[in-house]
């Protein structure tokens, strides 16, 4: 059993414990967004180590009623300390207001707008309509989010995602093992996880600083998967903002660096355009479970079509992960 | 700072494609104010995901 938190979660052996299950083999790390598709390579890892047959990993998080993002909360508890020393003196101390610079300059570089960005939200607000589990269900337009109040520039309210309580689990097990299951097998083709940026702390220093960890990390996932990115039917990304979703695209290849504003609002991240992304509604509308509902969704995508299927996750500092699977008799 | 190589090759022997899976998948709602704890939602996710694999 593995899972990831920021000590605001349980640890598996007493997830275990409550469920009657003793395990060969288990481990609890520190992290976020990056984590789910590192934790799928550590998965294959130990399994193919011997150490154990089947892995579950799981992210319990009461993300609104106990620990929220920012500094209200049990976080306006916790002492400025450490790498904290530094960032205070900028003003970060939550996400958004780390990678505002990077989502500013890509603005001025590349003379991507609000208006293109905005409609990551309003495609994952259309999903999410379609989505009985979604948090919020409400189909938005680009005119809305633009139009929403300011939260750290150019960040609106609605380029930001939702905070939720939930516990997401996927289990990883041979391919050979799961022929027996219910289920059509859903295969691993390659992952990449925490892959990170030359430095994952003041990532500001190296630049471009519009680029983001799936920069790097594209060289290991698509030899490893052994297709391309027109090779794949749907995407999922880590929508923590509307602009980390068009970063992750750009960076890992979908389009060409500089173009994700026209990507993101042509139409082709939409369900029924080319490549649809995040159709659960992802983290801005279904709800916030640091990264592991777009695996989920992608699983449950694949198990009714034949398709390929691409997550990506970067966070803040830099590091990013990411999963392909496919059906077993994908094209 | 020296910058890291960038021509690392870093992938996965051929042999570990397709070679495993992922058979089941669990979540509880999503929610504002579940009332639960995090070790009771993660029992209740995992346990869904059992089911879900069979």
């Amino acid at each position: 059993m593995l899972s990831y938190q920021f000590n605001d979660s349980v640890f598996s052996p007493f997830v275990a414990g409550d469920l009657g299950i003793r395990l060969n083999f288990y481990m609890d790390v520190f992290g976020g967004g990056s984590s789910t598709e590192a934790l799928i390579g550590i998965a294959i890892g130990v399994i193919e180590a011997g150490m154990c047959k089947t892995v579950v990993i799981f992210r319990s998080m009461n993300g609104f009623s106990q620990v929220r993002i920012g500094g209200t909360g049990v976080r306006s508890a916790v002492p400025v300390a450490g790498d904290m020393m530094h960032s205070r003196a900028y003003g970060w101390q939550s996400a958004g207001q780390m990678f505002a610079p990077t989502f500013m300059r890509h603005m001025h570089d590349f003379g991507t707008t609000a208006e293109q960005v905005a409609h990551v939200r309003v495609a994952h607000s259309h999903h999410a309509s379609n989505n009985p589990k979604a948090y919020y269900k409400t189909r938005v337009t680009a005119e809305e989010v633009v139009n929403s109040r300011m939260i750290c520039k150019p960040l609106h309210l609605l380029d930001c995602c939702v905070e939720t309580d939930n516990a997401n689990a996927i289990i990883v097990t041979t391919a050979e093992r799961a022929k027996d299951l219910k289920h059509p097998l859903v295969r691993i083709r390659g992952v990449v996880g925490r892959c990170s940026k030359p430095r994952v702390d003041m990532h500001y220093q190296t630049g471009p600083i519009s680029t983001v960890a799936g920069h790097y990390a594209r060289d290991i996932l698509w030899p490893n998967s052994g297709v391309s990115p027109e090779d794949v039917d749907l995407t999922g990304s880590y929508d923590a903002f509307t602009f980390t979703t068009m970063l992750q695209l750009e960076d890992y290849g979908f389009c060409r660096k500089g173009e994700g504003g026209h990507y993101v609002s042509d139409g082709t991240i939409m369900l029924g355009g080319k490549r649809p992304n995040n159709t659960s509604g992802g983290h801005l509308c279904e709800g916030y479970t640091h990264g592991i509902a777009m695996v989920i969704e992608n699983v449950r995508q694949l198990r009714t079509m034949r398709t390929i299927l691409a997550r990506s996750g970067p966070t803040a500092n830099g590091s990013t992960a990411t999963i392909i699977a496919r059906a077993v008799a994908a094209r | 700072m020296p910058l890291p190589r960038e021509d690392v090759d870093a992938t996965t022997p051929k042999f570990l494609r397709d070679k495993y899976a992922i058979v089941g998948v669990g979540e509880t709602a999503y929610m504002r104010g579940s009332d639960k704890s995090t070790r009771a939602l993660a029992s209740i996710a995992v346990r869904n995901a059992m089911v879900d694999a069979g």
